[in-house]
């Protein structure tokens, strides 16, 4: 594993996903975060998981402004989820993958937006998960670049 | 997973109910702040060009305008102050207590809350510029929003257009008190429970109130834009448009209340003449 590609990742993700963007663009912001924790988990399972995943949603957390705990919890689950079946995921092609971050990734968004309605944000409609959609088509061009960049 | 679950939504709870977590959201929050300068890198970039690859000309040409534009604004500068004298002569008169002087830091907008449904923006000024929760911030035009959290060297400001806020108006002709929600979208906001009956029209000038105690009185909240009247509703529809451009502006006035004038007379003309100092500014 490649400890400062593992930290530059996550450094890049936390810019992608606070970037200011057009209005339009905003509901279809893929969750770089959950990609990027999506790669390391599948490359290593062994040392990268609940932990890591749970450290870097606080940061989010604090980033974005959201409650404190929230991607922690929902990042925290998408490990979980991948850990449990990340052998099966390894030998899925790359189209199949996609909609594992589809699946996965709406989990974790669906997740964020219960709490945030417990919380009393404005229930909106299912926009809020054009994000899965997004980071579903952008993770295979994410896995051959992170890939590409593992090997040096 | 179960431990982490619990422990997240313990955090989640003591977030939300108590404030303990402040100071490390706080350490946090000034740790990340490198990741907001580095997001506004390509805009910093970008001005910077345009500021150094300008012609002569347009520099001298827009030099021209700004010199103007500052001629007119302190002749009505010069006015204000004769008539801020003669306001506080009045309130004396009336054992009314004196007016908060303002004064205001300009600060700049570093980005925007990247959820699409919470309009929250952070500036370039935190607590070490003296800035805190529920400082007012005001745009060139109006009313933009209050801080809802400050760390080192940012904080975040929520605008008066996000869903979850409301500021106490009043209609700038009349004096007619209302309360404009925030309904999510930048070009709009409600008046909420205005009596069909009250005395409105499309083309009113709302003004803060500052009954709530938080935001300043006086400075324009928005124009009244559209009034619908539903049958069977006993409240008016009222659209709202905001005076301050909440998706284009870029620069922000944080306000800082000073302390009161004195009431007396004589400690009052001393106060005024301690407050005749230029507003702090820093650009």
């Amino acid at each position: 594993m490649n400890i400062p590609l593992l930290i530059l990742s996550f450094l890049v993700a936390f810019l992608l996903s606070v970037v200011t963007l057009p209005e339009s663009l905003m509901l279809w912001r893929p969750e770089w975060v959950a990609l990027v924790l999506f790669y390391w988990v599948l490359q290593a399972p062994d040392k990268v998981g609940l932990g890591t995943a749970w450290c870097v949603g606080l940061l989010l957390d604090v980033l974005e402004g959201t409650l404190f705990g929230l991607n922690a919890l929902s990042l925290a689950v998408v490990a979980y989820l991948l850990l449990t079946m990340h052998q099966r995921i390894k030998m899925f092609p790359i189209l199949q993958q996609s909609f594992t971050v589809f699946m996965v990734i709406g989990i974790n968004l669906m997740l964020g937006h219960w709490i945030k309605s417990l919380i009393g944000y404005r229930p909106a409609d299912m926009s809020f998960l054009f994000p899965a959609v997004s980071s579903a088509l952008i993770w295979p061009i994410l896995y051959l670049i992170m890939n590409r960049l593992d090997r040096y | 997973m179960l431990v982490i679950a619990l422990l997240s939504l313990a955090l989640l709870l003591v977030d939300y109910r108590f404030s303990y977590l402040d100071p490390a959201r706080r350490t946090l929050s000034s740790l990340m702040t490198p990741i907001y300068h580095a997001v506004d890198i390509p805009y910093v970039v970008s001005r910077w060009a345009g500021n150094t690859f300008v012609s002569h000309a347009r520099l001298r040409e827009e030099n021209e305008t700004l010199r103007a534009r500052m001629l007119v604004l302190e002749a009505q500068v010069q006015k204000m102050v004769s008539l801020g004298a003669e306001v506080s002569r009045l309130r004396d008169l009336l054992n009314a207590s004196a007016v908060v002087d303002e004064s205001v830091v300009v600060s700049e907008i570093i980005s925007v809350n990247p959820d699409p449904y919470v309009h929250e923006v952070t500036i370039n000024k935190g607590y070490d510029a003296g800035t805190y929760v529920g400082q007012p911030v005001l745009g060139a035009s109006g009313l933009v929003g209050q801080v809802v959290d400050v760390s080192r060297f940012t904080s975040r400001v929520l605008l008066i257009s996000d869903s979850s806020h409301a500021v106490p108006v009043q209609v700038n002709r009349n004096g007619m008190r209302a309360i404009a929600f925030g309904v999510g979208t930048h070009g709009e906001l409600e008046l909420v429970n205005v009596a069909e009956t009250a005395d409105i029209e499309v083309g009113d000038l709302l003004v803060s109130s500052g009954l709530g105690g938080r935001f300043p009185v006086g400075y324009p909240v928005g124009t009244v834009t559209s009034l619908e009247q539903e049958p069977g509703q006993p409240f008016l529809r009222i659209r709202v448009q905001p005076a301050a451009e909440l998706d284009r502006i870029r620069h922000v006035l944080l306000v800082f209340k000073r302390e009161p004038l004195p009431t007396s007379s004589v400690e009052a003309e001393r106060g005024r003449e301690g407050s005749k100092q230029p507003p702090a500014a820093e650009f």
